[in-house]
């Protein structure tokens, strides 16, 4: 019965998500608070130009005969594909499993005559040759949104947080957004975007603002009805069909019963996705050890300011604590949420995380190399080349 | 000054003759684009019309006059063909590489088979069967530009023009050996032959090192980007084809391995990461249409080289497919449209330089009749059937995609 029951949610919320059906907000799913999941949505990359290259359905194809925890799916366009983690406990796990979705998606990749490669935006493709992954969901979205829908072949990691209940999910997704800025400054890696230096550290970050419901949760809910009511209002108007359409930088996922952030650059490592995520999971739960404390300033001009410094300078950009006013510079914020994290965290690789995050955080982080190479003569191919033999070797290559 | 000539003068310049035909192919060729016809019949129709098959304004002898320029761009052709070869994926991609070398192999025997039951003696019938193992890159080069196709089945297709041609080059010079100790006009003993057609390609091959070394050398000494290298590379082929043209050594081996050498041993900052912009298109149009000058339409017209024509093509497409089954990488709809691009056949003169152009005349009155009228199908045919396999594969694209309704595209996918 319960399985009939969440089999027609499923069907209700695919229905939605197609613009086939009615609009649809499932019910929020119990979690454990704390656990974590991990998306990374990665280039498919041509090996001689290293341009994109439209082998995801292939890749994919080679992928379904692989038994595996982890899941792949297709994204929007044919030369992105995107892999889930299973249910995440503690860093060394979240290490373990995405060397091995990298590993396995590199080998995948290569068999079809593909390379692959983390990295936020790619150097130098063009959007208008982009194409839509043939699947209704997607066909719905270029003809909902038009040349954004390809303009959107960009590459992020979603971190997903195990939230407990309804309520808690609303709370966390508004404490979590207020340091969203923070990992979008720590994953930034896109300084390229369409064949130019954008002199942002993290373009993409700036792609997503063009539709419409993109953002932040609008800071007066303050519970998972509120919520609802505010979906059923928009619904009402048309203006959203199922939860994807809200594109937030922290969104409730009600259907995995998780708050997910949703702002970062794909690592070009592995190992640097698994330590973001271990700090995202950790302010959540220390956030989630304060119950019923809301942020006493949701200024949405801060978090806009805030946000556009850390794409554009990346850790060495600065942020506005929005409890105090003062601006801070970002590695310095970062250094002390994760002394203080250290202090009561209870994973064990939680220490390694930190030296990972350190690491990210030395001469510019992943966009500082970037930077370097395009500095030291190395032309658009030759930068997306690199970013994808840092990839190949994974934990292997120092950068 | 020329009234007493009833031809008019630029009928005479054989340079007029080719322009006047470049611009007829591309006129057709551009409006049969309009009704979804691919491009390349433009120059397979002006050829038609201009050369032996009509108005005989481009023949044999016009095109002798430009025998230096068709070996240079013949040379560049594999050179081409050779960066597309990407020899890591074919070395360790295991399965697919292993079945696109198998393909080259089955092709050979299965063709040679083929016309031997059409009673062609065994040496001609191994001699053209070594010529057909390789796929015509002007036609699948042209084929993927215009469609703008890119993608799995694209990239192996690639790779099997390159292959194909390496092992057609070698096979070659083994069965030239024995056609020109044993044909109709032989002239020497077979190994003193081997000799003289392996140290051709010898040559070839050392003259490419040379070139590539130089080409690295000067790279390494001027350190500049690779977008700023392409002079560089210019300078480099064009040691190598002049040296290729006064050694006698094979050009095509030459600048085919030039290609892979620099695809493959250039690991950073790689001159071809920088996606060479070049008028080949344009290229290919012109070595298309003087290809499709040089059909006779007659030789069609016999029933049995007809049948025996078709019969070779249906059967390197049947044994491409079966080569292709133990491959995992692209599912059974992309194989049999990778059977289908690589359907074309070259000629002789495409894998030998020489004087003789197209034509090759050690071989017995039969089985040149059936080389040409395999060539004449191959004009006729081979274009629409490696557009109809890369359209089969799904991976062509016209840009400005809202154009199509995502309900075709989605049954297309389907």
């Amino acid at each position: 019965m319960t399985d009939t029951v969440m089999n027609d949610a499923a069907a209700a919320q695919a229905q939605a998500m197609a613009g086939k059906g009615p609009a649809f907000l499932p019910d929020f799913k119990p979690s454990t608070l704390g656990t974590m999941g991990i998306e990374l949505e990665l280039m498919v990359l041509d090996r001689l130009t290293y341009d994109l290259f439209p082998a995801a359905p292939d890749i994919l194809r080679v992928l379904d005969k692989h038994d595996k925890p982890w899941v792949h799916t297709p994204e929007i366009t044919t030369s992105m594909l995107e892999v889930a983690t299973s249910i995440l406990s503690s860093f060394g796990e979240a290490r373990e499993q995405l060397e091995h979705i990298r590993s396995t998606v590199q080998r995948a990749a290569f068999e079809v005559g593909a390379a692959i490669s983390g990295g936020g935006a790619h150097p130098f493709q063009r959007w208008n040759e982009q194409r839509i992954y043939p699947k209704e969901r997607y066909f719905e979205s270029e003809r909902k949104y038009g040349y954004l829908a390809k303009l959107f072949t960009v590459f992020g990691m979603h971190v997903h947080i195990g939230a407990g209940t309804a309520d808690e999910a609303v709370r966390l997704c508004t404490w979590l957004t207020q340091r969203a800025p923070l990992f979008i400054a720590l994953s930034s890696n896109s300084p390229c975007w369409q064949g130019e230096v954008s002199g942002f550290c993290s373009s993409r970050s700036n792609v997503v603002g063009a539709f419409p419901m993109s953002g932040i949760q609008p800071p007066d809910l303050r519970s998972w009805n509120d919520f609802r009511d505010y979906f059923d209002r928009l619904a009402g108007f048309g203006i959203v069909n199922s939860i994807k359409d809200f594109y937030w930088d922290v969104r409730p996922k009600p259907e995995y019963g998780t708050i997910e952030l949703r702002v970062l650059d794909t690592p070009l490592k592995p190992v640097y996705a698994a330590a973001l995520a271990v700090y995202a999971r950790e302010l959540c739960l220390e956030f989630a050890d304060q119950p019923g404390h809301w942020p006493t300033n949701d200024s949405r001009e801060l978090y806009t300011w805030n946000r556009f410094n850390a794409a554009r300078d990346g850790v060495d950009g600065s942020w506005i604590d929005p409890q105090t006013g003062t601006a801070l510079p970002i590695a310095d914020v970062i250094r002390g949420d994760l002394e203080r994290l250290a202090r009561r965290s209870a994973d064990p690789g939680f220490a390694q995380a930190r030296k990972v995050i350190e690491e990210l955080m030395r001469e510019g982080g992943q966009a500082g190399l970037l930077k370097r190479h395009l500095a030291a003569g190395g032309g658009m191919n030759d930068l997306a080349r690199m970013a994808a033999e840092v990839f190949e070797a994974g934990e292997g290559m120092k950068t | 000054m020329n009234e007493e000539l009833n031809t008019p003068l630029w009928l005479l310049s054989p340079l007029a003759v080719l322009g006047g035909g470049l611009m007829l192919a591309l006129v057709i060729g551009l409006t049969l684009q309009r009704f979804k016809v691919p491009k390349l019949y433009g120059a397979v129709l002006a050829g038609l019309i201009l050369g032996s098959s009509g108005f005989g304004l481009i023949d044999r002898f016009l095109l002798t006059q430009f025998q230096e320029l068709l070996n240079a761009a013949a040379a560049l052709v594999l050179f081409e063909v050779g960066r597309k070869m990407d020899l890591a994926w074919l070395l360790k991609s295991g399965r697919q590489g292993g079945s696109l070398l198998l393909a080259t192999i089955a092709r050979c025997i299965a063709v040679a088979i083929t016309l031997r039951l059409f009673g062609l003696p065994w040496g001609a019938s191994i001699f053209i069967a070594s010529i057909l193992i390789a796929v015509n890159p002007v036609i699948v080069n042209s084929m993927v530009a215009d469609e703008n196709a890119s993608g799995t089945g694209t990239f192996a297709v690639a790779n099997m023009v390159g292959l194909s041609s390496l092992v057609a080059l070698l096979v070659l010079a083994v069965t030239m050996a024995w056609t020109r100790s044993h044909g109709v006009d032989a002239s020497g003993d077979f190994l003193g032959e081997l000799m003289r057609q392996g140290g051709k390609l010898v040559l070839g091959a050392a003259i490419a090192a040379l070139s590539y070394g130089l080409y690295a050398a000067a790279t390494r000494l001027c350190k500049v980007p690779a977008r700023m290298r392409p002079g560089m590379l210019l300078a480099a082929l064009l040691i190598d084809l002049g040296l290729c043209s006064v050694s006698a050594a094979s050009a095509l081996l030459s600048l085919l391995l030039m290609g892979v050498l620099l695809r493959n041993v250039e690991k950073r900052d790689n001159v071809f990461q920088a996606q060479l912009q070049t008028a080949q298109d344009i290229g290919y149009v012109l070595l298309f249409l003087m290809s499709a000058a040089l059909v006779d339409l007659a030789e069609l017209a016999r029933g049995w080289t007809l049948g025996a024509a078709l019969a070779v093509f249906a059967v390197r497409i049947a044994v491409t497919r079966v080569a292709l089954i133990p491959a995992t990488a692209w599912d059974r709809r992309k194989k049999h449209a990778m059977a289908l691009s690589m359907c074309s056949l070259v000629s002789y003169g495409g894998l030998v330089v020489d004087n003789t152009l197209n034509a090759y005349t050690g071989l017995d009155p039969a089985s040149t009749a059936l080389m040409g009228a395999l060539l004449a199908l191959n004009v006729l045919l081979a274009p629409g059937l490696t557009w109809l396999g890369l359209r089969l594969a799904g991976e062509t694209y016209q840009s400005g995609s809202l154009d199509a309704l995502p309900a075709e595209k989605l049954k297309e996918a389907a």
